[in-house]
């Protein structure tokens, strides 16, 4: 199986449109001459089945669907990565399969934080991460939201460092709130979802190890 | 597309998953992550600078609905004692100062713009700040009730706001106490409420970035940093770009 990057050259052209909605990320072949397409998109329908494999396969502890339908709903950008057949309108192509998410939550206009970055294990290693991140982060400034954020597990700070976020910038520290002594009703009684705990929520878990 | 002659060596695992198809349920539920209105869980108009959708009755009993309070169906006294957990200073012990937490009145602009001068932060262009106000889930203020030495009657001391997908995750910013008023629990007692307002929603994760000289403060309050070495980010961008 073969995979193409899609040239710069070509990434470009998508780069300099308006809204950056829909840029084609990467091209697999597989042996048998199939052509996949992995697919940014922003501002597309989400699967929210989709998600919850996708949020299993790298690990994450299970949360309330409503709740994730809702965090969706009001979140200020998503982004997913889908791999997909080159023409998925056509009949014949098999479903796009999700495969990466980022959201984001802001105001708008001065702050906006990344959550949720996850990508398949399947094609983690690739550089889709970094894309993803770096494609939200770019549509982000687009917009003049010059202070972007994000909370991000011990191994995956060097992964983040080296797209240009910067740990504890001028000893800012990032700080989570943990209940004392008294569940929050988290709108379940699952173990420990009722309480703040950071790797439920964080960047670092969907991306590899190796970061 | 045309292909490169060198390519790289497989790196990619087998799509395994993909290639095997099979069939979708025809039923699924979408979501449609466009900017959203206001999700009410309860009859009451969501107003701007609000807390936010009122939850109903929480599993451990508290009641957050007025007129189920008046009812007698939630508990008064449960719902004082929560509040008392989450508050070390209440309301009349402010209002005896003179001053009054504001959660639906607008705050005023350029008092705000004074407010953020005076505490260091950058003055922002009004127009944004509306947008980004009106973006923001739960925003929180300080009224002087009375005119004093310290304060025309009316004036915006202090100011916090909280931004959050209304269900998963919140945090905190531009929290402001101007420097008259500062060292008596203000800026503690709006971070509480905006803190009480988003756990009664259970929102169960709560954010902030704090700068160095008020770590202590926010840690007095509950916040950790760097919990399991979860780290706080910021995107430099590279000058000259």
């Amino acid at each position: 199986m073969h995979d193409h990057v899609v040239p710069a050259s070509q990434r470009m052209a998508y780069y300099s449109s308006e809204s950056l909605d829909e840029v084609v990320l990467r091209k697999f072949t597989q042996s048998d001459g199939t052509v996949y397409n992995v697919v940014f998109r922003k501002g597309g329908p989400v699967d929210l089945d989709d998600l919850e494999q996708l949020c299993a396969k790298v690990g994450w502890p299970p949360r309330p669907s409503a709740k994730v339908r809702i965090a969706l709903a009001n979140s200020f950008m998503v982004g997913t990565l889908t791999l997909e057949a080159p023409d998925p309108g056509s009949p014949a192509a098999p479903p796009p399969r999700l495969v990466g998410l980022a959201r984001a939550t802001s105001d708008g206009v001065f702050n906006a934080t990344l959550w949720d970055v996850a990508v398949d294990p399947d094609l983690q290693n690739l550089g889709l991460g970094k894309a993803l991140v770096e494609t939200m982060v770019r549509a982000l400034l687009r917009l003049d939201i010059t202070n972007v954020t994000l909370f991000a597990d011990a191994h995956t700070i060097s992964f983040y460092s080296a797209l240009g976020f910067q740990p504890d910038p001028q000893g800012i520290k990032g700080m989570f709130w943990f209940v004392q002594g008294r569940a929050v009703d988290g709108g379940g009684a699952e173990e420990g979802w009722g309480r703040c705990t950071p790797e439920q929520t964080c960047c670092g878990p969907g991306l590899d190890q190796k970061g | 597309m045309a292909g490169s002659a060198a390519m790289p060596t497989s790196v990619a695992r087998p799509l395994k998953a993909f290639t095997t198809l099979q069939p979708r349920p025809t039923r699924r539920t979408r979501c449609a992550p466009e900017r959203p209105t206001a999700l009410n869980f309860s009859a009451k108009p969501h107003l701007r600078f609000s807390k936010g959708a009122s939850a109903p009755v929480s599993s451990d009993g508290i009641c957050t609905q007025k007129s189920q309070l008046l009812s007698g169906t939630g508990s008064l006294k449960d719902t004082t004692q929560a509040r008392e957990d989450l508050l070390t200073k209440s309301d009349e012990h402010f209002a005896e100062l003179g001053l009054a937490f504001e959660w639906s009145l607008a705050p005023n602009l350029d008092e705000l713009n004074d407010l953020f001068q005076r505490v260091g932060f950058p003055r922002r262009d009004k127009a944004k700040f509306a947008e980004a106000l009106s973006n923001t889930h739960c925003t929180v203020w300080v009224r002087a009730t009375r005119k004093s030495r310290m304060a025309r009657e009316g004036q915006l001391l202090a100011f916090a706001r909280a931004t959050s997908d209304k269900a998963l995750t919140a945090t905190i910013w531009d929290v402001a106490v101007t420097p008259g008023w500062q060292r008596i629990g203000l800026g503690r007692a709006l971070v509480e409420r905006l803190l009480e307002a988003l756990t009664s929603q259970g929102i169960p994760t709560i954010t902030l970035y704090a700068e160095p000289g008020v770590v202590g403060m926010y840690e007095k309050m509950g916040f950790v940093c760097d919990p399991q070495g979860v780290k706080g980010l910021a995107f430099q961008q590279k000058r000259g770009r």
